[in-house]
């Protein structure tokens, strides 16, 4: 991708965090890109990382945290050593964050309409009138009836779909170049999923932003992303664009995935979903073996004996993992598992659930 | 909006108007009003005639309903000792407790709410740990012998202010910080812990996210939640101060109602001693309300639901 179209750019982005004397690194070495008018989803489990390099982009993470990158740039600029005052003049501006909980990310005690204006006259030199103006019209680009009446109501009256239609808009305020949607669909119901995830698609395609969409939901990406950076363990392990990923997997990790997604029309009723076994590991120290190790049906000693590193694989894709480049290795085989198994996994699924889909 | 408000105004009355009771029986019962009045010594016959003057041989009720119906006409009674009428007597105590009781809250809320919101700013630092002193300091302090240091400091060693009286507002000054200091740790330690809770809050993520400028974040976005309980909290505390300062206002002879309270227990001068605790009991409920109405102009979930 020419640079000329790259909004954001991350280079070995690592996060460590110290927690009672061991320092827990829940992001590493990740590299992100999203240009222009793309939409790149970030996929993986809870405790994967995905949300924390969000915070960092934003530079939103507590002071504690520890942020370290051999690049972040938005547009050209670099934001590594940008000033608490240039992340705030750029937050809300040129990058926006929509969140996953919309009953909780409005201030319950103001006015839509206020909050709104606040952001606006934080950015732009603009009146109140005008700020009013603005904000409700964006209201009313992003679906949402009578948006003069809903401008003077609070968060609490309105419905869970309404108020991420209202963080949207209020993403698109400053005409951001780069949003970030943080599970956007997660907390609403699956019709509501539908209508928000669209609008987001309609939106990012006619103002050409750049969309950054961290999800757990590989059935929200099939239709919205371009590109699949998909994470496991703070460290990504496989890139490429929605639909290679999607129709041939090459980290095992992404395979495991793919097999827990049910088709309708192919899977059949009583059927047990792929899933993976065990639990996502602590990430704590250096890497000795590949991160997905104890979990992987593929796993070799060569695994075992030293960490991964990422490697181009065909069709300009990347993979951490020492398997075939051409997804030549893929067994559907080593995801059945003996009937014992499958059993007790489906049993204990509640208290120590495989990636959570 | 109107539904909640004629609720909690409701509540109110009700609350003075069982208070009132309470406060009439108690003084009835705490022993034979005509025999304190009548005085040591005084013969059966002496105690009766006083009983047959004021009414307190009538049953319980008839006393009651009539005091009930006397105030309601604005009369309080006359007092029997100073031979003035209640109203003009707590006219003249009233304000110096209430302005003592604002003085003193105001001092408090200045001192506390920002160390509170500091110190959750800024947990486990040097900060934190000043401002946790200061808090176990209050609380463990007698507020006499807090008083007692303010005056040999400032009046007695600097000979800054006046130690006692209360015709000037350098007089209010120390009991003031005296009472107010008291109340402070609480108020404190609330402040700090809901901006603790509020600062991980997702809103304020939100409007960090958005670039809004740090003191708006913490103050609109973070103290506006966390002041909620506080609220309340100050509200009883006020109450507190104008019920009970007596000790304040009588190291720093301050003639307030605390003070007037204390003197007219001892002549058993039982009109005042009704309207003093019908005063403070309105006045709580009152402060009661107020920090309602309060919390719901800062909350809009209170007043629309």
């Amino acid at each position: 991708m020419p640079n000329d179209t790259q909004i954001l750019n991350v280079q070995g982005l690592s996060v460590q965090i110290p927690v009672h004397g061991s320092m827990l690194r829940p992001v590493r070495d990740v590299n992100l890109e999203v240009g222009r008018g793309e939409t790149v989803a970030v996929v993986g489990e809870s405790g994967c990382g995905k949300s924390l390099t969000a915070l960092a982009i934003m530079g939103l993470l507590p002071r504690q945290a520890m942020v370290q990158s051999d690049a972040l740039r938005l547009n050209s600029e670099s934001l590594a050593q940008a000033s608490p005052k240039r992340w705030r003049q750029l937050r809300g501006d040129q990058i926006a964050m929509i969140f996953q909980d919309p009953m909780t990310a409005l201030d319950p005690c103001y006015r839509i309409g206020n909050q709104m204006c606040e952001i606006l006259q934080q950015h732009r030199k603009i009146s109140r009138t005008d700020a009013m103006a603005r904000s409700r019209d964006l209201l009313g680009k992003v679906g949402i009836p009578a948006p003069e009446e809903r401008l003077k109501q609070y968060p609490h009256q309105l419905s869970g779909g309404l108020r991420q239609r209202v963080m949207i808009a209020m993403a698109l305020l400053c005409e951001p170049e780069l949003i970030i949607a943080d599970e956007p669909t997660t907390a609403l119901d699956v019709t509501i999923q539908a209508q928000i995830l669209r609008l987001l698609r309609d939106i990012q395609q006619e103002t050409n932003i750049g969309l950054l969409l961290i999800t757990h939901d590989l059935g929200v990406v099939a239709g919205m992303a371009d590109r699949i950076v998909v994470m496991y363990g703070g460290q990504v392990v496989e890139v490429g664009t929605c639909d290679q990923v999607l129709a041939q997997p090459l980290h095992p990790y992404t395979e495991g995935l793919v097999r827990s997604i049910p088709v309708p029309g192919e899977t059949e009723q009583g059927e047990t979903l792929g899933y993976i076994p065990g639990i996502v590991p602590r990430q704590v120290g250096e890497l000795s073996a590949c991160g997905f190790v104890d979990r992987c049906p593929y796993a070799t000693d060569i695994c075992h004996a030293k960490s991964i590193p990422m490697r181009d694989a065909d069709n300009a894709r990347l993979m951490r993992c020492i398997l075939p480049t051409d997804g030549s290795a893929r067994d559907p085989a080593v995801w059945v598992l003996p009937d014992e198994t499958t059993a007790q996994g489906a049993a204990t699924h509640g208290s120590t659930p495989c990636p959570k889909f | 909006m109107l539904v909640y408000l004629s609720k909690r105004f409701l509540m109110t009355m009700l609350v003075i108007a069982v208070t009132s009771g309470i406060a009439f029986l108690l003084v009835h019962l705490s022993g034979d009003p005509a025999a304190a009045m009548a005085g040591e010594g005084a013969s059966e016959a002496d105690i009766e005639a006083v009983r047959a003057t004021y009414g307190f041989d009538r049953p319980l009720y008839v006393q009651y309903l009539d005091w009930v119906g006397r105030i309601l006409t604005g009369d309080l009674g006359r007092s029997t000792y100073l031979r003035a009428d209640v109203t003009d007597v707590l006219a003249r105590h009233v304000p110096v407790t209430a302005t003592l009781g604002l003085c003193a809250l105001t001092f408090a809320l200045a001192l506390s709410i920002p160390l509170g919101v500091i110190a959750a700013l800024r947990p486990n630092t040097l900060i934190d740990r000043f401002a946790l002193w200061v808090a176990v300091a209050g609380q463990a302090l007698p507020s006499f012998l807090f008083a007692l240091g303010l005056m040999y400091l400032f009046g007695v060693y600097f000979r800054l202010l006046p130690i006692s009286g209360n015709e000037t507002w350098w007089h209010f000054i120390m009991p003031s910080i005296a009472l107010g200091y008291y109340a402070t740790p609480a108020i404190m330690r609330l402040t700090r812990s809901g901006m603790l809770d509020v600062m991980q809050s997702d809103h304020v993520r939100t409007a960090r996210a958005y670039g809004l400028a740090p003191w708006r974040v913490v103050v609109r976005h973070g103290l506006r939640h966390a002041i909620i309980p506080v609220v309340s909290l100050a509200a009883v505390q006020l109450g507190f101060m104008l019920g009970g300062s007596i000790v304040i206002e009588t190291i720093f002879s301050l003639k307030g109602i605390g003070y007037l309270a204390w003197e007219s227990i001892q002549r058993a001068d039982i009109e005042v001693i009704q309207a003093i605790l019908l005063v403070i009991a309105a006045a709580y409920a009152v402060l009661t309300l107020l920090a309602d109405l309060l919390n719901a102009a800062l909350d809009p979930r209170i007043r629309i639901s």
